[in-house]
């Protein structure tokens, strides 16, 4: 394998994972509050044909991601209003709003079908740093989403781990009876973080279908908000696993086309089964390693509906 | 160092309390009635988004209803397509069911049902000339195993490691993708491919044989389906495991103290739940499909599982349930010959599920005024650990 086709795979692979990784950190924010919107896939289609068709309507992909985000933030605020305010279960919400997503995108989506993209995000070289030989051709060509969303989970380590605002998060995602008592509205923090993940599922989506693919096709994430969900998991709630997870994964799904071609002899859906395989073996010795320290890594109330007292 | 949180978070100055609305939503202290509620919204949310659905297509209402007419009771087709959609989806509604009654959630049911498949497709091509007779139970059994085999992982990281089952369960169904994706493009690709991720068809004798009556034609396996339900319906009356799993389904610390087993308990029931799940995608794959696929299941487990929470823990629900849906999926279906995508269905029963979490919040929970901050009543209502004789 000669440097210039390695340097464009790590390219792909980067270019790829975009979308999954701003899913991703949208989603580990949501957790940090102890919600997970299982509903992330569902969220992504309607940000994908959202920002498609903002995209062909105006023109301009810079449009197309933002309605693609607020779409996004309307279609999770559903999910918030019916998880977080009336305390429902997340699991059946979830399943719900995957279906209504799949179904009305699928519907309304229809006549945008194999229509090329009017619009796409274009790369933007990094001056000086993209013409580096092999590092300049992998990492520097790529578009401002992909650089903006490479920094997005060192703001996000940043503002959880360093600011009182992100002291405030962690407490209501561990322990919202003491975080209510110190005066925190748990379902306000809530509803405000189930929006930002929505907002970034749905730019993600948009992403998608204005830099990857560039055309809209029904079901067109294709399991991405899935593998995004999974990696939330696999980093253990640590943003910064996020940014790791997010690019091993992708890279695997490149390196099942590419062992393709080059003829591996590996068959191409260990490439897609392993994200999910190595989650699950993740979380199992990460639990087994924390069980003699009677510690969690998951948000303590991740999951659950806060009642107060 | 998760203590050193929450002692931050208790010094932190208290910031002054804005209320932004005169409302507050509490829990009732006597929510009743939850099943009642929930199953009267699912019906108003079916009711009001089939009576919108059609605005959202360019077909006349009358061709829409038309379509999901003859594409259920208006023809010994659509019956005939009814019965084999719930053939599966009622055993799926029970593979959720069973572990649901202990608080577990079974979300891994599509991949055990392509495991079971698998396992019983494995079976039959390794014994390719042996009679009906043998082959078929043995399949049957084979998929039961590789449907529970498929979800002793998650079992045993829940109740060893402590990893939520919800998430494990979960992503073993890509797995399970994958592999018979593998196998159905390896080991078994098909002498005729004819489109799809489909393996070579299982042999003749295998498969299941299939009823008439009256022009609906459907395999025995929906006679199984049926039983089911009432099968596990009279075990959790009438059998000691069955008082276990309801007993410790209210209360697993009256279990505890009754002298149960509890982990056996949630080991068996999680089990089950596999075993049942396997044995829906065999009997689909041998009814139905007569051959493996990764489309096999089609999101029945996901369906399944809706089902088995609104059915609340009730076998003979469950069924009735999967009939419903049952009727909607194949109504959905021959929506294609009028010229609608067959996926808005999806969108109906999506918010079909929707209206029913506002008929359970609103069985559970009230708005309240909120008086001054002083004043705040709280009317919550501690259950005692040790009650047993809980209303539901």
């Amino acid at each position: 394998m000669d440097y210039q086709f390695l340097a464009l795979t790590i390219a792909t692979a980067i270019g790829i994972s975009t979308a999954i990784l701003v899913a991703a950190t949208g989603e580990l924010l949501v957790e940090k509050v102890g919600v997970y919107n299982i509903a992330l896939e569902g969220v992504m289609l309607v940000g994908a044909l959202t920002g498609f068709i903002a995209g062909q309507t105006t023109g301009s992909w810079v449009l197309g991601l933002i309605a693609g985000g607020v779409a996004g933030c309307a279609f999770a605020m559903v999910f918030g209003l019916i998880t977080v305010v009336l305390r429902t279960d997340m699991i059946v919400v979830g399943v719900a709003l995957i279906l209504v997503a799949l179904g009305t995108t699928q519907t309304i989506g229809s006549s945008y079908v194999a229509v090329e993209a009017v619009t796409k995000i274009p790369n933007a070289d990094i001056p000086v740093l993209s013409s580096l030989p092999f590092i300049g051709t992998a990492l520097f060509q790529q578009t401002w989403v992909t650089y903006i969303a490479m920094a997005l989970p060192f703001v996000v380590a940043f503002i959880l781990f360093r600011t009182r605002h992100g002291l405030n998060m962690r407490a209501i995602g561990e322990n919202p009876n003491a975080a209510d008592t110190a005066g925190l509205s748990i379902v306000g923090w809530r509803l405000f973080y189930v929006a930002v993940g929505g907002v970034l599922a749905g730019v993600g989506g948009a992403y998608i279908t204005l830099g990857i693919v560039d055309s809209w096709a029904g079901n067109v994430t294709a399991g991405q908000g899935w593998i995004a969900f999974a990696i939330v998991f696999f980093a253990g709630w640590q943003p910064l696993w996020i940014l790791v997870g997010a690019y091993f994964f992708g890279a695997l799904s490149v390196l099942g086309d590419v062992g393709q071609v080059m003829g591996w002899g590996v068959p191409s859906e260990a490439f897609t089964v392993l994200p999910y395989v190595g989650t699950v073996a993740v979380m199992m010795l990460r639990a087994w390693k924390q069980k003699s320290k009677g510690a969690v890594s998951w948000p303590a109330a991740l999951g659950l509906p806060f009642y107060r007292g | 160092m998760k203590e050193s949180l929450i002692d931050a978070v208790a010094v932190l100055p208290p910031t002054p309390k804005r209320s932004f609305s005169p409302w507050r939503i509490e829990r009732r202290p006597d929510p009743e009635r939850i099943s009642l509620y929930r199953i009267s919204a699912v019906l108003l949310g079916l009711a009001v988004s089939l009576v919108v659905a059609p605005f959202f297509t360019s077909t006349p209402p009358a061709e829409f209803y038309g379509a999901i007419w003859s594409g259920t009771f208006g023809s010994p087709l659509g019956m005939s397509n009814v019965l084999t959609i719930a053939t599966p989806l009622i055993l799926a509604g029970l593979a959720a069911s069973i572990p649901y009654r202990l608080g577990l959630w079974n979300v891994g049911i599509d991949g055990q049902m392509l495991m079971g498949a698998w396992t019983a497709t494995a079976v039959a091509f390794a014994m390719p000339q042996a009679p009906g007779f043998l082959m078929i139970p043995t399949m049957m059994i084979a998929g039961m195993i590789g449907g529970a085999l498929w979800i002793i992982i998650p079992t045993f990281a829940r109740l060893v490691l402590g990893v939520s089952e919800v998430i494990t369960t979960f992503l073993l169904n890509f797995v399970a993708v994958g592999w018979v994706a593998f196998w159905c493009t390896g080991p078994w690709y098909p002498k005729s491919s004819a489109g799809g991720v489909r393996a070579e068809p299982i042999p003749i004798q295998g498969e299941i044989g299939k009823m008439d009556i009256q022009g609906i034609v459907v395999t025995w396996g929906i006679l199984i389906s049926i039983a089911l339900p009432f099968v596990f319906w009279a075990a959790f009356r009438f059998t000691r495991w069955g008082y276990e799993v309801t007993m410790i389904g209210d209360n697993h610390r009256a279990g505890r103290y009754g002298g149960m087993n509890v982990r056996r308990l949630l080991v068996t029931s999680m089990l089950m739940g596999g075993l049942l799940a396997g044995f829906g995608g065999t009997i689909y794959m041998m009814g139905t499909s007569g051959q493996l696929s990764t489309s096999l299941t089609n999101n029945t487990g996901f369906n399944g599982l809706v089902i088995a929470v609104l059915a609340g823990s009730n076998e003979l629900a469950v069924l009735a349930l999967a009939f419903i849906y049952s009727l909607l999926l194949a109504g959905g279906g021959s929506l294609g010959i009028v010229g609608v995508d067959s996926d808005l269905v999806f969108a109906i029963i999506g918010i079909t599920l929707i209206f029913g979490s506002f008929g359970e919040a609103y069985a559970r929970l009230r708005l309240v005024r909120t008086k001054s901050a002083g004043a705040r009543s709280d009317s919550k209502v501690k259950e005692a650990p040790w009650t047993i004789n809980s209303s539901h």
